[in-house]
């Protein structure tokens, strides 16, 4: 045990000594106060999401007795969907372990190095939950009248041993679906891919999932018997058991939580302890036949950067919801009626009626911003790592590079643009085909150019495994918003003034040149600025 | 066809890596680098071939400025790093086409280089394979092969001989003398006294960033080993 803690410090310090080590580069200052900042709005977030949860059950309790309970079910469903991301995102990040060869030279023991790399994990993963699920604890014994000082204690303390749990079933869970994504991709030559497109299968199961659920709490609100809401709460249950174990404690919820838990971790562990080190030997092949082509550079980089992306799910994962988002929210545009999807805007008293007179634009905007969050290019140049030698040494210009990494996002969001603003002229009226593609098309342009430049700010090349550039880097962080910061200003500027000025097609042909000056701005941009701190790293 | 003047290197905290390194290399010479560890060996190698910007001094290939012309000396010359790390999600063939494809090779230039010297590595039947599956030799070799494929003036290698096998390591030392023969020019860092003694035509030797010695190698070990003079001038330079 001794020997497991002294590598746990080691990591910690390890991470720790990551972040010191840019202490005094004032431009890392700044992206760690926006860092923090954007860490406390996502706790303040979930906090306000929990104090409307409850407050609306309490009021239906005055005429449905027991109908408060039901904002602890709101409570672990958050739990529950904050769990099941964590374990996706787990089980995409295929870990390289290139200390255990190192490790196991010394006198440490398998389950001492395994121990020690999965309470890594929880750690991290715990911080997460302690951020998201704890406030909506705190939120429910404050709000929630006639409890006593000490029902307020338990459910509080109910709440912490959820919070320190959890993250063990995340663990456990994300190590079992390695397992099973390695198994099958070991069948495969090309590994990587497969498992990349297995991580995506369980990435739609989750959103499936979370819709589901969505459905679950809109229909709770919407009904009057609290019964049939609590039953339809209690189909699902993993739920039921966390809703129960934080409500009343009994010892049956108690001893499905530890199996839920504790269980599923110890045997996970004990599976990690088996395969350490165990080496999964790729599939290789006897060249049959050598196909020569010549390609241009930009073509042959561009094929690079497309095999590299989906070799890595994580990276996938981190990059690709935008455009499933974006898909997701066309179809149901045409499905649904549009009133229901933005009906939304008409409960912020300060919006006026345009948006909802004239819905087109607020369409073009929503459907923007999901399109500027699949962006690849905020990572990519710190994803060449160790490779980036290959770029520096031969005679490859900072546009060619540049070039292929833009056109790598491109090819990930032009087709669902492009497709979907002509099917959804079918509804809107070709009229609006100009609108529903140019606008979207020109901020997945500008996000993925500014995504370059952002890299370009903060580079990460000293990493070990993608995962600490794609989910843990400045440059992954502030990338991902800086299209839609760049979209929403005009948008707000519009929707605050300008409406009385000009129509909604006025707006939508200024906005694309907008759009379009910001991107001209950028490129500008890259090809002085960038080119010098390109040749500078 | 190389020329090094007066390159010095700091870096931020103000170690000073690399001090006032002067050094000519000529169409057909064959240099080995030879210094401790941390000598500034790779730094200089480095600034060469374009990975570290050049603050002080100036480095030329053929005539042409490496700082402002950069692109231009790039195609002149190939490098290989001691460590090639590579793109792990290729196979070694897509890799040494990427290559081709940057220094614009037609297919039929590629096909007969790339046969030819897989062959001769005896790595052939592994260019369908994935990187990620090479051993550190194997990445080595599609390294080489890749600097070679398209016929560079100058080479510089890092360390050109770690990680590889008895008989690749002989071939590395043929083509290098043919290379040479053939007019082309290479400068190598190296720990292997006796491969430098035995293979090159000059030497430079390099202490605490500051060259200690260079030129050809029969005047600066005259009648000693090649060790010995090493050691008595790294010593003596304290």
């Amino acid at each position: 045990m001794r020997n497991s803690f002294l590598l746990i410090k080691n990591y910690v310090m390890c991470f720790l000594g990551s972040l010191i080590k840019n202490k005094k580069n004032p431009k890392y200052i700044t992206a760690a106060i926006i860092f923090m900042s954007f860490s406390a709005i996502i706790v303040g977030a979930f906090t306000m999401t929990a104090v409307t949860s409850t407050t609306m059950f309490v009021q239906i309790a005055a005429n449905n007795p027991g109908a408060e309970r039901l904002a602890m079910y709101g409570n672990c469903s958050t739990a529950l969907m904050i769990m099941l991301l964590l374990t996706i995102m787990r089980s995409a990040y295929t870990s390289k372990n290139t200390d255990v060869v190192f490790l196991l030279s010394m006198p440490f023991k398998k389950s001492e190095i395994v121990f020690s790399k999965l309470f890594y994990n929880y750690i991290f993963d715990l911080l997460t939950v302690i951020g998201v699920l704890l406030p909506s604890y705190i939120v429910y014994i404050t709000l929630v009248p006639n409890l006593t000082s000490a029902m307020q204690a338990q459910i509080l303390l109910r709440g912490v041993l959820l919070v320190l749990l959890l993250p063990l079933l995340t663990n456990a869970l994300a190590i079992l679906i390695s397992y099973i994504i390695e198994k099958i991709a070991s069948l495969f030559r090309n590994k990587s891919l497969i498992r990349t497109l297995f991580i995506v299968v369980v990435c739609i199961a989750y959103i499936i999932c979370y819709f589901y659920l969505q459905m679950l709490i809109t229909g709770a609100s919407e009904g009057s018997n609290v019964d049939d809401i609590t039953n339809m709460f209690n189909a699902l249950w993993p739920m039921k058991i966390l809703a129960l174990f934080s409500l009343d404690g009994d010892l049956p919820s108690l001893l499905y939580i530890v199996l839920l838990t504790i269980v599923p971790f110890t045997g996970a562990a004990w599976l990690k302890t088996k395969l350490l080190f165990v080496d999964s030997n790729n599939v290789q092949v006897k060249s049959k036949k050598l196909k020569f082509k010549q390609h241009s550079a930009t073509y042959t980089l561009f094929v690079k950067e497309l095999k590299y992306y989906f070799s890595m799910p994580i990276y996938v994962l981190n990059t690709i919801l935008g455009a499933v988002m974006y898909v997701a929210l066309v179809v149901a545009l045409l499905v649904l009626d549009v009133d229901g999807i933005i009906g939304y805007f008409r409960t912020i008293p300060s919006l006026p009626s345009i948006i909802m007179d004239e819905p087109i634009f607020t369409i073009v905007v929503l459907l923007s911003m999901c399109i500027t969050l699949c962006v690849t290019t905020n990572t990519s140049i710190s994803l060449e790592g160790k490779n980036f030698w290959i770029l520096k040494v031969n005679p490859i210009s900072h546009r060619t590079v540049f070039t292929a990494k833009v056109l790598l996002n491109l090819a990930l969001t032009v087709i669902p643009v492009v497709l979907g603003g002509f099917v959804l002229s079918f509804k809107f009226g070709f009229i609006n085909l100009w609108v529903l593609i140019l606008i979207p098309l020109a901020s997945t342009i500008l996000s993925a150019i500014a995504g370059i430049y952002i890299n370009l700010l903060y580079p990460k090349f000293d990493w070990e495994s993608e995962d600490a550039v794609i989910k843990r880097s400045m440059s992954s962080f502030l990338g991902l918003f800086a299209g839609t910061v760049i979209i929403i200003i005009p948008v707000l500027m519009y929707w605050s003034t300008w409406y009385k000025l000009i129509d909604v097609y006025s707006m939508s042909a200024l906005f694309i040149g907008y759009l379009f000056i910001v991107i001209s701005l950028l490129l500008v941009l890259l090809d002085t600025r960038g080119k010098k701190m390109f040749e500078k790293l | 066809m190389l020329s090094i003047k007066n390159f010095t290197k700091t870096y931020p905290g103000g170690k000073v890596a690399v001090k006032d390194l002067s050094l000519d290399v000529n169409k057909g010479d064959l240099v080995a680098f030879i210094g401790h560890n941390g000598a500034g060996k790779t730094t200089t190698i480095k600034a060469i071939v374009g990975i570290m910007p050049i603050e002080e001094g100036d480095i030329l290939i053929d005539g042409l400025s490496v700082k402002s012309n950069s692109l231009e000396c790039k195609r002149m010359i190939a490098y290989v790093p001691d460590n090639p790390d590579l793109y792990e999600s290729l196979t070694g063939l897509q890799y040494l086409n990427l290559i081709c494809d940057i220094y614009k090779i037609s297919k039929e230039k590629r096909e007969e280089k790339i046969v030819t010297l897989s062959t001769q590595f005896g790595i052939y039947d592994d260019l369908n394979n994935f990187i990620s599956a090479y051993s550190h030799g194997m990445k080595q070799k599609i390294a080489l092969i890749a600097a070679l494929a398209h016929d560079p003036k100058l080479l510089i290698l890092d360390e050109p001989f770690v990680g590889l096998d008895p008989l690749a390591a002989y071939t590395v030392k043929n083509i290098m003398r043919d290379f040479c023969d053939n007019g082309g020019a290479i400068f190598f860092s190296t720990h292997i006294l006796e491969v430098a003694e035995k293979l090159c035509n000059k030497i430079a030797i390099i202490k605490e960033g500051k060259l200690v010695i260079s030129g050809k190698i029969e005047e600066v070990i005259k009648n000693e080993s090649l060790e010995d003079v090493f050691l008595e001038l790294t010593e003596n330079a304290k």
